[in-house]
């Protein structure tokens, strides 16, 4: 009859520990995207050609774009990704990349790390090398040039945070992103998840450990 | 007319509605407790789903609220045409820019500061509810469940559309506690020689990821996954207590709630079917004409509401008599050895010379082993891989056990062949079901309906499963293995929590 109690606490010995383990790992996390799908390719950029976005949501604390433009055949020449603040019309970071032959987007570190949420313009301006292709989705909204001539669709985006952090340090950003509509926090959304959870979980274990037949 | 007989009938009217709570409470107070706190763990969990699942991201859930809104202001379901959003329910979409987030799995729902101060303003100043009901293929779906989510529809009248939506899952948590207090009913009646073992079931049910996941959003498979349940339960109880009238009646008015709840229902219909005869003949010792008296009386139970639905579809409502769009077999290019080669494929792995479908090379665990343990979001997050081979090693561990236990009752199984083959065909049905639906869809060139959640409707075979091998473990360590299936299902809960949480928030 010992053994139900007994394998009630190791089981919730070991969800502990494996909950620990989980929010130790470290990644660098998504700052935000501007959440257009990979569809298809949307057009290139050749050498000395530039690509801009309006309309993009800059998040609070990016440190790196991850644009989806692949050097078509060999290695890119430099290419430059520069965020222009819509509502100062100045450049709010910088940064300089290289891509490689391949299907990896490119990594752009921006400098500085944009410390607010800023509506900007985003841009790529390619030096030399292999043209870029750009996929994003081909339907897009309009809102996209090259060297100042409309171009058809979205350049998907991805804005990166500046290091990786654990799920733990990552925890209050995670939370404010849990309330959309704004009826409650995040943090206290998170706080009924979890005494919603445990309740159930641990009136689980109860039943367990007092039935006896 | 006397004043004496009216009063008189008023008193029997009383006394009739005094005592309907009495019975009531009569047949609540023959549940056992602890199914009633199984049925409540499995709603807790389902509400605190419910608060991480983004609006709208569970599978079809704008369609199933734009039906039930359709109903509220219109006071009948909608009729076919093509998809129109209400004003507010469009808004709302939009701003949480839901399409997008559902096609882009590597995008979360939106969290930035103008998104979101566009949502609150959306949601406070767009209020239009004239909308057209949804989506072609959801429309031709029974009203029962739309009906029943008037009602928190109804009562967040005025409040926004996201806080209807949260009132709607509400009560699909309800359901989700009704499916599990009749998967734990099942289990008294299937499996009766050992009560602790019925908790561990219900238990491993509620606390299953992909049951959760959809028990938290607005979407008529809760109720249909709750009318299974009782479906397999009544027909447990007919076999162990004899195919009474009250019985044959409570079976035909669950076949008549499924039929009005949920096409996908009829799958079940065959195995009922064939469960009712053959509990008749069990109870009568025969097959003569007068032992089908009851299943008779429990198929005309089932038939009147369903055939007066069908006559308000096609009479008054303008909508398919049958319900078509997903469960429509008058595809073009379509051949029953071909269809046949896809069911097998759609389960089995394909044999030589049987045509490719392009589906994966061993389903079982490819495609229903991997949904069932966790794909969840919009059937689009997943587990890191290694978990699913991991996880192979519980599951054929409790299908040894649960083996081990029929194995070693073979005597009592050999008695209770018949009972079986009506589980066997309630499963045959269901699985038929979703590979024809998702061969229509195949030779329509629209995808397929290879999502794990259309078995959910028989989870009472699953707890009967981990019933079985709790049993498997022998005396000593039953209550080790079942508590520790029960701990592993908490797990598998909290870290499926965890992983449509950071789907969404931290893609």
């Amino acid at each position: 009859m010992g053994s139900v109690p007994a394998t009630i606490a190791a089981g919730w010995l070991l969800l502990a520990a494996g909950l620990a383990v989980l929010m130790s790992q470290s990644a660098i996390r998504q700052a935000g995207s501007n959440r257009v799908p990979l569809e298809a390719a949307i057009g290139k950029l050749a050498a000395g050609q530039r690509f801009c976005q309006r309309g993009e949501v800059v998040p609070a604390g990016t440190a790196a774009l991850r644009a989806y433009a692949y050097p078509i055949a060999r290695r890119s020449g430099t290419l430059t990704v520069t965020v222009r603040s819509d509502a100062s019309g100045a450049i709010v970071a910088r940064g300089v990349a290289v891509g490689e032959p391949g299907y990896e987007p490119i990594l752009v570190p921006v400098r500085p790390a944009v410390r607010d949420e800023t509506p900007a313009t985003v841009c790529l301006a390619s030096a030399g090398g292999s043209p870029l292709g750009l996929a994003g989705e081909p339907s897009g909204t309009g809102s996209t040039t090259v060297d100042g001539r409309p171009l058809r669709g979205a350049l998907r985006i991805v804005y990166l945070q500046p290091h990786a952090e654990s799920w733990w340090r990552f925890l209050p950003t995670f939370l404010s992103r849990m309330s959309a509509g704004e009826r409650w926090s995040g943090a206290q959304a998170a706080l009924l998840v979890l005494l919603l959870s445990l309740t159930a979980a641990g009136i689980a274990s109860w039943q367990l450990a007092r039935q006896r037949r | 007319m006397s004043a004496g007989a009216t009063e008189e009938r008023r008193g029997r009217g009383r006394r009739a509605r005094s005592r309907l709570p009495s019975a009531l409470s009569t047949a609540v107070g023959r549940i056992p407790r602890a199914g009633l706190v199984c049925a409540l763990v499995a709603t807790l969990n389902a509400a605190a789903w419910s608060l991480v699942a983004v609006p709208f991201q569970i599978p079809d859930e704008s369609s199933h609220y734009s039906y039930v809104e359709y109903l509220v202001e219109h006071g009948r379901p909608p009729a076919p045409s093509p998809i129109r959003w209400s004003p507010s329910l469009k808004a709302v979409l939009t701003d949480l820019d839901t399409e997008r987030v559902i096609l882009m799995p590597l995008s979360g729902t939106i969290w930035n500061r103008v998104e979101r101060l566009r949502l609150v303003r959306d949601l406070a100043h767009v209020r239009g509810r004239d909308g057209n009901g949804g989506s072609l293929s959801d429309i031709p779906e029974p009203p029962l469940y739309y009906a029943l989510q008037t009602v928190p529809f109804a009562v967040g009248g005025g409040g926004d559309v996201l806080d209807r939506l949260e009132l709607m899952r509400l009560l699909s948590a309800l359901f989700a506690g009704a499916t599990v207090l009749g998967v734990f009913l099942f289990l008294r009646e299937a499996l009766p020689a050992h009560p602790w073992t019925w908790s561990v079931g219900a238990l491993a049910v509620a606390f299953l990821p992909l049951f959760a996941l959809m028990s938290a959003g607005v979407n008529p498979d809760n109720l249909l996954f709750a009318i299974s349940a009782a479906v397999f339960f009544m027909l447990a109880r007919s076999f162990r207590r004899g195919l009474s009238t009250r019985r044959a009646v409570a079976i035909g008015a669950l076949l008549a709630l499924g039929f009005m709840t949920k096409m996908n229902f009829v799958g079940l219909l065959p195995g009922a079917i064939l469960g009712l005869f053959v509990a008749a003949a069990r109870e009568r010792r025969s097959w003569r004409p007068g032992t089908f008296r009851l299943p008779l009386l429990a198929l005309a139970v089932a038939a009147a509401p369903a055939l007066a639905l069908v006559a308000l579809n096609v009479l008054a409502w303008e909508r398919p008599a049958f319900g078509t769009g997903l469960y429509s077999t008058a595809a073009a290019h379509s051949s029953v050895p071909q269809a046949l080669a896809y069911a097998w494929e759609f389960y089995l792995p394909r044999l030589p010379g049987m045509p490719s479908f392009g589906l994966f090379p061993f389903p079982v665990r490819d495609l229903w082993f991997r949904g069932l343990v966790g794909g969840l979001g919009w059937f689009e997050a997943f587990f890191a891989p290694w978990v699913y081979d991991v996880a192979l090693i519980p599951a054929l561990t409790v299908l040894a056990l649960a083996l081990a236990t029929l194995r070693r009752r073979r005597a009592a199984v050999r008695g209770r062949l018949a009972e079986l083959a009506v589980y066997g065909a309630l499963a045959a049905g269901v699985l038929l079901l979703v590979a024809i639906a998702s061969y229509d869809l195949y030779v329509r060139r629209l995808g397929d309906a290879a999502e794990a959640r259309y078995l959910l409707p028989l989870l009472p075979l699953y707890a009967g499963m981990l019933a079985l091998a709790t049993r498997g473990a022998g005396a000593r360590r039953m209550r080790l293995v079942g508590t520790a299936i029960v701990m592993l299902a908490i797990a598998h809960n909290a870290f499926g929590l965890l992983l449509e949480a950071s789907r969404y928030y931290a893609a």
